[in-house]
């Protein structure tokens, strides 16, 4: 049947418009956007919240690493090269100081003496140094008092002052002087540089003395041509700043994609809230690209106050902070010496990285159906293969740029870690079908949650996305600090000694030994013994060195005369000069230490080392003694024993064991204190101990990191979970009227939570470690040092505290629940 | 009286094979200017569906639909778009005028879109509303306005410009009955003016005020019939304004 009236159109006048409604329509479209986001910015307080943190932290890290990064003024000061003179021999110094300074004109000439203090082995640098010099001045700055004047004035850095105990306005012997302490005085680059200062017109002749000066490296060379014997000189590594630049420039662009997620998640939730109204926009003739306008123009709303108020907090963090930087960064700072042209470079960056943000869901939203629009229906999830795809062919392509760039090309560094960090985003969608195919056996409520991650994988996957990238950037500053430290470690070894070691010494290692009374060796191992009772129950290792008692060498430095020490040695480039090493006795204690026995040691082993190579015997009457050797498990530590002699070795040469010191290892990590009333006893005893040398460690570095990271994800999840368990508030209705307990809402809201948490963990974690294995590839070693702890509350305990969050807040009725807002 | 809106064997069929649900089945529907077609049928007969396809906002898996002599189906999304804002307006049940718009700038909009000026089209908007009797509640925002004022602002915004076909799913279903009566004097008044009108209704009452009842069921029409005594004979000649 049909309903008919008379079939002819009417004619009309069509407006002579623009097609899209041109200018006027984009006026209307923006101020309707920037009406919403002033009236409904509550709505969108979270995701601004988090894109200011966002922009906080991008411009802090580059603040702080364009301020941090150490500068080679600590040791070169203006000049471009530094040279060392030895100066044993005050006429040869006196003519390389005269020649320097005739070859390169102005030069700048710091003595250093190292001085000796009672009960300490690590001498202090004694420096004369000209505060006014042409090239060292930045070197040196007075912290409080003066300068000295005179030979009996000194002033001292803060460390130097509390290793000899004094203070502002003190006496105290110092290098043959009584002095007066007049000043405290630092590197202002270098806050670890200790040193005592003392008058250069009034110094002691040097031990050895840094040249500063300044010319090309050809100059350096044709100066080091016109030198009899070896010359130290260095020359001023290239500038760090072009590294940092780079670096920044890469923390920015991660920074920034971080940025565009977490704005994008953000986007799609404001969106799907105005789905309804953009439907009604559409129905009223608003074509595609007015629709899009509308999200783009938020986005720029968003992204403008965000970088804005980020950049302003940002700054005024850095500022405030600044001085406990300067702590973490070892040299003074400039707190507004900030990289300004990045840092506004960067806020325009966040504008548009927000604007673009925000057009993946306006253009999801502008292709939305009228009508599913207007019924607020979400558009059907899209297959999970071509991300898939996308997913391999980025991640392929970060991990060759991150393996070719060697770990030094910044521009391969910078575009396969943005590679690989999108690569992984993109594995996002599969994973969470994945996560969702398992779900079978499970409890209902956890059936549902799973399911509905894949139903509403717009905002699921967009929020993944952001919490993987937050969660990888923190696992990449956890792994890759963790790796720095092993590598650090590997380099210099583990330092000294451990914390809970001290080494007590008789007097200092020289290659003749006192001979010692059995009284005096008495009366010294009961000082140790006291030693070793203030430090609670410690074990005490004797070491020995083997000495030819058959020769007495007169002391050196004023000491007793002695038994030589044998020594081992390793020739040197030129075949002539040896490097030698102190030879301990392998007595049964010491070779404890190494858990090893008298039977793990074979017969006919001469000494047992960790050295290898060529190795000869020194210090001894006969020449040549290749020894045969044995490899000794590395301790690691410096200062810890590294070649022992066997029994049988100085059965057969007629070598001694004498005395030299102790080792006492505490069964905690020594304190200040104990270190202090050791020393007192040490010094009353003419012993010198040797504790644990400070290291800086970055466990702070890695739980800030990973203290950020969980926030932000759970920030990210607070906003995703809510709107995704709002949308599905239906099922919950209907759950409840089929007799579903109460307690289903919690469990669909904590599942939801802590699957996205632990799927974003993992795709972190994973992220992370294949940039960091690219990066590392030739030394793989480095990530040996996995820190459980950190990595384990990353991807545990966060998706723990996000599912018992869940569990706990999921306890009030959304007002979704009961009604559903139209307008 | 010329067609304004002309439906030729129209079908349309959600989903495939066995989900497939035939929402309309070859529906013909032709309304002139000025006259009011009420749509009534019981849930799920397809009324929505064939208003929905009438103003352009679905696709017909099948036939033709002419507005104002174009064919819809031949034209670009952004030609539709374009048509809605010149030629059609449309009122829903709720979820009419967009938040952080007042009342005149709701109404402006549709012209603003079409590329008029905003001073311009804010004169013309005031115009409307003053016809309509909501000239003093023009520059209120919507959360300030009562249900029935809301919608008679839909009104206002639907008719605005050089409308020629009105399409009303459910006016009057989210008001009481002295509001529900006021937007039908409303709507009447419209096509008194010439604008072709079609209201989806399952209140025989409202669908006295047509000038044409068409019955759908199950996506076909079964029935159509001139209302003999409602209000729409009763108050001939007596709308408002």
């Amino acid at each position: 049947m049909t309903a008919t009236a008379t079939p002819s159109a009417a004619p009309k006048a069509v407006p002579r418009r623009a097609p899209g409604g041109g200018l006027p329509a984009r006026r209307a479209v923006i101020r309707w956007a920037v009406r919403l986001f002033r009236r409904e910015w509550r709505q969108q307080v979270l995701a601004l919240a988090l894109l200011t943190v966002a922009v906080i932290g991008a411009t802090f890290a580059v603040s702080a690493t364009y301020n941090m990064a150490s500068t080679s003024d600590a040791r070169f000061g203006r000049a471009d090269h530094l040279l060392q003179f030895e100066g044993g021999d005050p006429a040869e110094l006196g003519s390389r100081l005269a020649a320097a300074r005739q070859w390169f004109g102005t030069i700048d000439a710091i003595g250093h003496r190292y001085v000796e203090v009672p009960g300490l082995f690590d001498p202090v640098d004694a420096r004369a140094q000209d505060p006014r010099g042409a090239y060292g001045a930045p070197m040196l700055a007075v912290r409080q008092g003066r300068l000295p004047a005179g030979a009996g004035e000194i002033a001292v850095t803060d460390g130097v002052a509390r290793t000899l105990r004094t203070e502002l306005g003190r006496r105290l012997p110092f290098d043959g002087h009584d002095r007066l302490v007049v000043g405290v005085v630092e590197n202002p680059k270098d806050l670890t540089d200790e040193f005592a200062l003392v008058d250069p017109a009034h110094a002691d002749p040097p031990q050895t003395v840094t040249v500063l000066v300044t010319g090309t490296k050809d100059s350096l060379e044709a100066f080091r041509n016109t030198i009899d014997g070896p010359l130290v000189r260095e020359s001023r590594p290239g500038t760090t700043r072009t590294v940092v630049a780079a670096v920044t420039l890469a923390l920015a662009t991660v920074g920034l994609l971080l940025v565009s997620l977490v704005a994008a998640a953000g986007f799609i939730v404001v969106a799907q809230r105005r789905l309804r109204q953009l439907g009604m926009l559409a129905a009223m003739g608003a074509t595609r690209r007015h629709l899009r306008l509308v999200l783009l123009a938020n986005g720029t709303v968003v992204g403008a106050v965000a970088a804005l108020l980020g950049t302003a907090i940002g700054v005024a963090a850095w500022l405030a902070v600044a001085g406990q930087v300067e702590t973490a960064a070892g040299h003074h700072i400039d707190r507004f010496d900030l990289p300004w042209p990045t840092i506004g470079a960067e806020m325009l960056l966040a504008v548009a990285t927000a604007t673009a943000a925000a057009w993946w869901p306006a253009r999801a939203i502008a292709r939305t159906p009228i009508m599913s629009a207007l019924s607020a229906r979400p558009p059907r999830p899209r297959p999970a293969r071509r991300t898939a795809v996308a997913a391999v062919v980025l991640l392929a392509a970060g991990v060759t740029c991150l393996v070719l760039s060697g770990g030094d090309n910044p521009a391969l560094i910078s575009a396969g870690t943005v590679a690989t960090a999108v690569g992984v985003l993109f594995v996002g969608p599969a994973a969470i079908r994945l996560l969702a195919a398992a779900r079978g056996g499970m409890p209902v409520a956890v059936r549902l949650a799973l399911t509905d991650l894949v139903r509403y994988q717009a905002r699921a996957g967009a929020a993944l996305a952001a919490i993987s990238l937050a969660l990888g950037i923190s696992v990449a500053v956890v792994a890759g600090s963790a790796a720095a430290e092993h590598q650090a470690k590997q380099a210099a070894g583990l330092g000294n000694l451990a914390d809970n070691q001290l080494l007590v010494r008789i007097g200092r290692p020289t290659p003749v030994i006192p001979v010692r009374t059995p009284a005096e060796l008495a009366s010294l191992q009961a000082q140790v013994d006291a030693i070793a009772g203030n430090l609670d129950a410690p074990t005490v290792t004797p070491l020995d060195m083997a000495v030819v008692a058959a020769d007495t060498e007169p002391g050196q430095n004023g000491s007793q005369p002695g038994h030589p020490a044998v020594e081992i040695g390793t020739p040197v480039a030129d075949g002539q000069a040896m490097t030698t090493y102190p030879l301990y006795v392998a007595t049964l204690e010491l070779l404890r230490l190494y858990r090893l026995d008298a039977t793990a040691v074979a017969a006919d082993t001469d000494v047992l080392t960790v050295r290898t190579g060529a190795l000869e015997l020194v210090n001894i009457p006969e020449r040549r003694v290749y020894p045969k050797t044995q490899a000794l498990p590395n301790p690691r530590y410096s200062s810890m024993p590294n070649s022992l002699v066997t029994a049988s070795m100085m059965a057969r040469h007629g070598w001694q064991p004498a005395r030299v010191g102790w080792l006492l290892d505490a069964d905690h990590p020594l304190t200040e204190q104990e270190r202090t009333t050791a020393q007192n006893v040490a010094v009353s005893a003419g012993l010198t101990i040797e504790s644990r040398h400070e290291r800086a460690s970055l466990t702070g570095l890695r739980t800030g990191a990973v203290a950020a990271g969980v926030l932000l994800a759970l920030g990210i999840l607070a906003m995703t979970v809510g709107l995704i368990r709002g949308e599905a508030a239906g099922d919950l209705r209907t759950l409840a009227a089929t007799g579903a307990p109460p307690g289903v809402r919690r469990t669909l809201t904590a599942t939801t939570a802590g699957a996205l948490a632990l799927l974003g963990a993992l795709l972190g974690l994973a992220g992370a470690y294949a940039g960091l294995v690219s990066v590392l590839h030739r030394d793989l070693g480095a990530l040996s040092g996995v820190p459980v702890a950190h990595l384990a509350a990353t991807v545990v305990g966060l998706p723990l505290l996000a599912a018992v969050a869940g569990w706990l807040l999921a306890g009030r009725e959304p007002p979704s629940m009961g009604r559903r807002r139209l307008d | 009286m010329s067609a304004v809106l002309s439906m030729s064997q129209v079908s349309k069929v959600y989903g495939t094979g066995n989900a497939a649900v035939h929402a309309l089945r070859q529906v013909d529907l032709t309304v002139g200017a000025g006259e009011l077609v009420a749509i009534m049928g019981p849930s799920g007969s397809g009324k929505s569906t064939l208003l929905t396809i009438a103003g352009s906002l679905e696709e017909p898996t099948d036939g033709t639909v002419l507005v104002c002599g174009d064919d819809v189906s031949t034209m670009s999304a952004d030609a539709q778009a374009r048509m809605r804002r010149r030629s059609i307006g449309f009122v829903f049940q709720d979820l009419n005028l967009l938040a952080g718009l007042s009342a005149v700038e709701n109404v402006a909009l549709p012209l603003e879109l079409d590329g008029m000026g905003a001073r311009a089209a804010r004169a013309a908007g005031l115009r409307v509303l003053e016809e309509l009797g909501l000239a003093e509640r023009a520059a209120h925002f919507p959360d300030d306005l009562s249900g029935g004022e809301r919608q008679r602002v839909a009104i206002a915004r639907a008719v605005v410009g050089d409308r020629r076909l009105l399409l009303a799913d459910e006016p009057t279903g989210a008001l009481d009955s002295t509001n529900g009566e006021a937007v039908m004097r409303m709507l009447r008044a419209a096509c008194k003016r010439g604008i072709a009108g079609v209201m989806v209704t399952h209140d025989a009452q409202l669908a006295s005020w047509a000038d044409r009842v068409v019955f759908l069921r199950d996506g076909r029409v079964v029935d159509q019939t001139a209302p003999s005594v409602g209000p729409a004979t009763l108050l001939a000649g007596d709308v408002a304004p």
